[in-house]
């Protein structure tokens, strides 16, 4: 039986309003529960793509999310399908505590007062933060709002989750423990990362991007490979 | 505390938790009450009215068990205004003189009417920030929202966004510790590079000019936290649904109708005494 990718997008271009160019005609099939890693130098249109997968930014081409089309009309369905996870969580975090931060997305679904408590229940154990339900969010450390931001997504029940440079600035011991954190996460996921070492542990595919183009597609082990591949857009083998 | 804490001075929006009758009212109650002594106390006309309204909010901060030290701080940042405000009112008080004269110096005169009205001054502004800091200090944030939604619920009618601009209200208050931390890596980041801030003094245009200089990447970056924060709300479906869940819900007792009656009842005899 054929299965419905997670994510299809077909000849996607996207051009800021200043006529800067930051996709040019991107490919891109994801399956469910695949594991994917966007990497790519600065500038290379990585965040940008993120941004249309659940909407925030609309380009010309398709995009389509578990068979939905990514259009204004299913916006609602489709923003509770991505779970769309920023690079700084101080962003994502704005509720007076983690209970209020981690039930937003449910609330805003409309969803049963219980329901929104098992759903908050449930991400928060998800990454191992049950404790942490009426601390202040903004008191946290780095690390700890990392795995808070996280759960905000999860209590919406996403079918993909899109991580943005998840291990910017945290500690070894932090990164490790998120590492561990995504590898049990069953959801399909995307992540756009300068962190190679991270992406060997845990992302099986490898999307290289640069100049607005998937360069390269490919196995992990593949593409690290290839020295000069990975030279020429500006990374580093781990 | 050293001269880079902001977040120290902030004292609005500091919640203590507490059981006290206060603490358990309805939050619509709560806000009720505080609304009918608020503009009681704004508007009393007569000494004799303040001096009631500061023994009713006396008598509520005691009921709370909350220390009085925290209350009376809120007094002190505003305390300079007032007195400066108080003098003026005492030379250009525009009501009526009275007798007995007081003092006078050739063609200034200061009656007695002029310092009861310069006292009254004081005391009214003193008691208002007094009832709001008990207010807030018995109020968490979810109970204020689900208190403000509850009573902008009629103009729903009006077809006007209430549960935005409940959401404007939260959002707010979530930004007042927001600046104060950017105001103070701004500061740490000008002093790094040797702009003096422990410098006290100088007149208004040499403060202001101190200022200026933490505003502009103040609103810069407040601008820019906005833009994201935006973005984030939108990514989690904010506006998606006109269906919001309320996650708390209160039933209004026999006690919390009983206290916005008492509290009605002494507004009345605040503006009337």
């Amino acid at each position: 039986m054929h299965m419905t990718d997670s994510i299809e997008i077909r000849d996607l271009h996207f051009s800021y309003s200043d006529g800067h160019t930051a996709l040019r005609g991107i490919n891109l099939t994801v399956k469910p529960g695949e594991k994917l890693a966007l990497v790519g130098p600065n500038g290379a249109g990585k965040s940008t793509l993120l941004l249309h997968l659940n909407g925030i930014l609309q380009g010309k081409g398709v995009v389509r999310i578990s068979g939905l089309d990514v259009v204004p009309a299913n916006l609602g369905r489709v923003r509770a399908l991505v779970g769309l996870v920023f690079q700084s969580p101080d962003d994502q975090l704005f509720s007076p505590t983690v209970f209020d931060d981690v039930a937003f997305g449910p609330i805003y679904q409309g969803l049963p007062p219980e329901e929104v408590r098992r759903r908050v229940d449930f991400a928060l154990a998800a990454v191992h933060m049950q404790d942490y339900v009426h601390r202040v969010s903004h008191h946290l450390s780095v690390g700890e709002k990392k795995r808070i931001a996280i759960a905000t997504v999860l209590s919406m029940q996403p079918e993909v989750l899109v991580l943005d440079e998840p291990s910017a600035g945290l500690d070894p011991r932090a990164r490790r423990s998120l590492i561990h954190l995504l590898a049990e996460l069953p959801q399909t996921m995307i992540v756009a990362t300068h962190d190679l070492a991270l992406v060997r542990d845990l992302l099986p595919r490898m999307v290289v991007m640069d100049h607005g183009e998937v360069v390269a597609d490919d196995a992990t082990g593949r593409i690290l490979e290839q020295g000069d591949l990975l030279a020429e857009h500006g990374l580093e083998k781990p | 505390m050293s001269e880079f804490e902001f977040l120290d001075r902030v004292t609005i929006g500091q919640y203590v938790p507490g059981v006290s009758p206060l603490h358990r009212m309805d939050p619509r109650a709560r806000l009720i009450a505080a609304l009918l002594l608020l503009t009681a106390i704004t508007f009393a006309p007569r000494p004799a009215g303040l001096g009631l309204a500061l023994l009713v909010v006396m008598t509520l901060v005691t009921l709370t068990d909350l220390p009085w030290r925290f209350l009376l701080r809120g007094l002190l940042p505003p305390l300079p205004f007032l007195l400066f405000l108080a003098v003026l009112q005492v030379f250009f008080n525009a009501q009526e003189n009275q007798p007995p004269l007081v003092a006078w110096w050739g063609v200034v005169q200061i009656y007695a009417s002029d310092l009861i009205v310069a006292g009254m001054l004081v005391l009214r502004f003193c008691v208002l920030i007094l009832g709001i800091s008990l207010l807030s200090l018995v109020t968490s944030t979810s109970e204020m929202i689900y208190g403000v939604d509850a009573l902008l619920k009629p103009l729903r009618w009006l077809r006007i966004p209430t549960q935005d601009l409940t959401m404007m209200a939260q959002v707010t208050l979530r930004f007042i510790p927001f600046m104060a931390l950017a105001a103070e890596r701004i500061v740490k980041a000008q002093a790094s590079r040797g702009v003096d801030w422990s410098a006290k003094g100088g007149n208004l245009i040499k403060r202001a000019r101190r200022i200026l200089p933490l505003l502009v990447p103040l609103f810069v970056s407040s601008l820019g936290k906005a833009e994201r924060m935006a973005l984030a709300m939108d990514a989690r479906g904010y506006g998606s649904t006109r269906r919001r869940t309320m996650m708390m819900s209160t039933r209004l007792m026999w006690t919390d109708t009983a206290a916005v009656i008492a509290c009605a009842g002494l507004a009345a005899a605040i503006i009337l005494l």
